[in-house]
């Protein structure tokens, strides 16, 4: 909320109305600027809560505990913007995790 | 698609366009008679304000992490507070007088203000602009205490805050300081609303306008600013420190290095308590990425010299945060969606299992969400470079901003060209070990951190 909120909503409602030119296609255009980006959050969070998955051995010295699991990590769109070639499932080897 | 990534948010992923606007309400709270119009804000203060407060944020990242993030925390509520306020005011203001609200229609007042498609893409550019800021937390997801069922609702539900909050806030700004073509527009809504509140009106003459208002909001709203750039500065150069950890940067290993905070260093010297060891990535030892915080800096400070010092102060503000909003949101905002896209649709062979059953936190109406954003985002991109109406544009040509930051995501498949290249040449390749390390909390296991280690290894010829 802090990085949300700074010059943008006190500033870019002058840009907007300028190129938009009448106060309600202005208002229209910051109903509809914040789903898309909400679209885009919900895109995010899926990959943030879904990749790198990491086979993970849930008990050391157990060989039967290892299990494919999501594993979120630092990063963001680093680990997201793969395309075209999505290999988004990072199989890395994880061991001492409990 | 590293280089692509890493390049760009190298180049973009910073805020020098609100640090040049912070120099712009500091110069303002100086001298409160003072408006961007005039020409009589010294462009050289405002760059000054900007590096000052650039490089206080840099210190401040290496110096401390726990204060900051309490910081970030004070900044959250007390913003969120004065937005509401001043919403809340503007409506009940246009409510009791009457007439500002009324005024709003959908039609342009003068004829030449009509706006076609090229302007309708800029405005959405510039209204998506203050949603911006989901991304921090996902930079830093590690830090984040439950990622799995804390979350995803907190950030949604501060999105859907941000979702009423700014178009209500709009609505309150036009009830307060109704629009009456492009000809009458104020260079800042809050200011304008500040002194429609005190009393003042778009006729007054500047030196009859109460100073104290305009000198108290503009202070404030420097604050709000600086608390959103030390964010920034926060997350962005721990991307950095990522990036540099793919290998694709002249002094890769050291860039991504992270040392002990300097607080946490002077701290150490007065206490006696044993510490734990410096891997120990969980441990009370603060840590943060000195090197990657000098070249996130770096990149700030060119780039506030370069627009800051060309541009009138208004121009260099939108030309940088639509640069920011055009590469960092809308570029990799597409590609990241439509990736998933991709992937959901089935057309990525996964092995043996498909990404619906891979898949954590499916939203809500899926796929709905990633078509949306893939094919809003899509078209943004292209209809940026349809021609805005004359006399509407301010700066630089129509095109050059989104062929520039179209140019800054091909300049990542150069980078990786010439990279590719210099390896060949020299007859070696670097050999990347990177080993996650992996924490369970409460069920879900995190990466907390990563051993990296880059090996250049000659390349024998057969």
């Amino acid at each position: 909320m802090n990085r949300t909120i700074a010059s943008g909503i006190f500033t870019q409602p002058v840009n907007v109305l300028r190129f938009a030119g009448s106060a309600g296609v202005a208002l229209l255009l910051w109903v509809c600027a914040g789903p898309i980006v909400l679209c885009v959050v919900a895109t995010w969070m899926e990959l943030a809560l879904t990749v790198p998955i990491h086979f993970i051995q849930l008990r050391r010295g157990d060989p039967n505990s290892w299990t494919r699991m999501s594993t979120p990590r630092d990063g963001g769109d680093k680990n997201y913007v793969r395309f075209p070639q999505l290999s988004l499932l990072c199989y890395g080897i994880s061991i001492d995790v409990l | 698609m590293k280089c692509v990534f890493g390049i760009a948010f190298i180049i973009w992923g910073n805020l020098p366009g609100n640090a040049l606007q912070l120099g712009v309400f500091m110069q303002q709270a100086i001298n409160p008679t003072c408006h961007e119009s005039d020409g009589c804000l010294n462009r050289g203060y405002v760059v000054a304000w900007g590096v000052g407060v650039l490089t206080l944020c840099a210190f401040l990242n290496v110096a401390t992490r726990e204060y900051v993030i309490e910081l970030n925390n004070v900044f959250a509520v007390l913003k969120l507070g004065f937005v509401a306020v001043i919403t809340l005011v503007g409506i009940g203001y246009g409510a009791v007088h009457g007439d500002g609200c009324r005024r709003i229609t959908w039609d342009p007042i003068d004829q030449r203000d009509a706006s076609n498609l090229g302007d309708i893409a800029l405005a959405l550019f510039f209204a998506m602009y203050p949603y911006t800021g989901y991304e921090q937390p996902f930079y830093v997801l590690s830090e984040v205490s439950d990622a799995q069922t804390k979350f995803a609702p907190a950030t949604y539900s501060a999105m859907l805050v941000v979702m009423i909050l700014f178009p209500l806030a709009n609505l309150s700004y036009l009830c307060m300081v109704p629009y009456t073509g492009n000809a009458g527009l104020p260079e800042n809504m809050a200011l304008a609303v500040i002194e429609r509140l005190s009393g003042i009106s778009p006729t007054t003459p500047s030196g009859d306008r109460n100073p104290a208002a305009v000198r108290a909001v503009s202070a404030l709203l420097a604050i709000f600013i600086f608390g959103n750039l030390m964010a920034q500065t926060y997350t962005a150069s721990r991307v950095k420190a990522e990036i540099a950890k793919e290998g694709i940067l002249p002094f890769s290993i050291t860039l991504s290095r992270r040392y002990e905070t300097l607080f946490s260093q002077v701290g150490r010297l007065f206490t006696s308590a044993p510490q734990p060891p410096l891997s120990d990535v969980e441990g009370s030892r603060e840590h943060a990425p000195f090197p990657a915080t000098v070249l996130h800096w770096t990149f700030e400070i060119i780039l506030i010299l370069a627009f800051g010092l060309t541009m009138e102060p208004p121009d260099a503000y939108g030309g940088l945060t639509y640069m920011y909003t055009y590469v960092i949101v809308g570029v990799f905002g597409f590609l990241t969606a439509a990736g998933l896209l991709y992937e959901k649709l089935g057309l990525e062979p996964n092995g043996d299992r498909r990404w619906s059953e891979l898949s954590r936190g499916r939203p809500w109406l899926d796929p709905v969400p990633a078509v949306v954003a893939t094919v809003c985002l899509g078209f943004l991109l292209f209809a940026a470079f349809a021609e805005p109406s004359p006399g509407k544009g301010a700066g630089w040509p129509w095109w050059v901003r989104p062929t520039v930051g179209l140019g800054s995501v091909f300049l990542g498949v150069l980078w990786w060209g010439g990279m590719r290249f210099f390896r060949w040449y020299g007859r070696w390749e670097l050999v990347i070990d990177r080993i996650p390390i992996v924490r369970i909390r409460e069920g879900v296991p995190v990466q907390v951190g990563e051993v990296v280690k880059h090996t250049p290894v000659a390349v024998v010829k057969q």
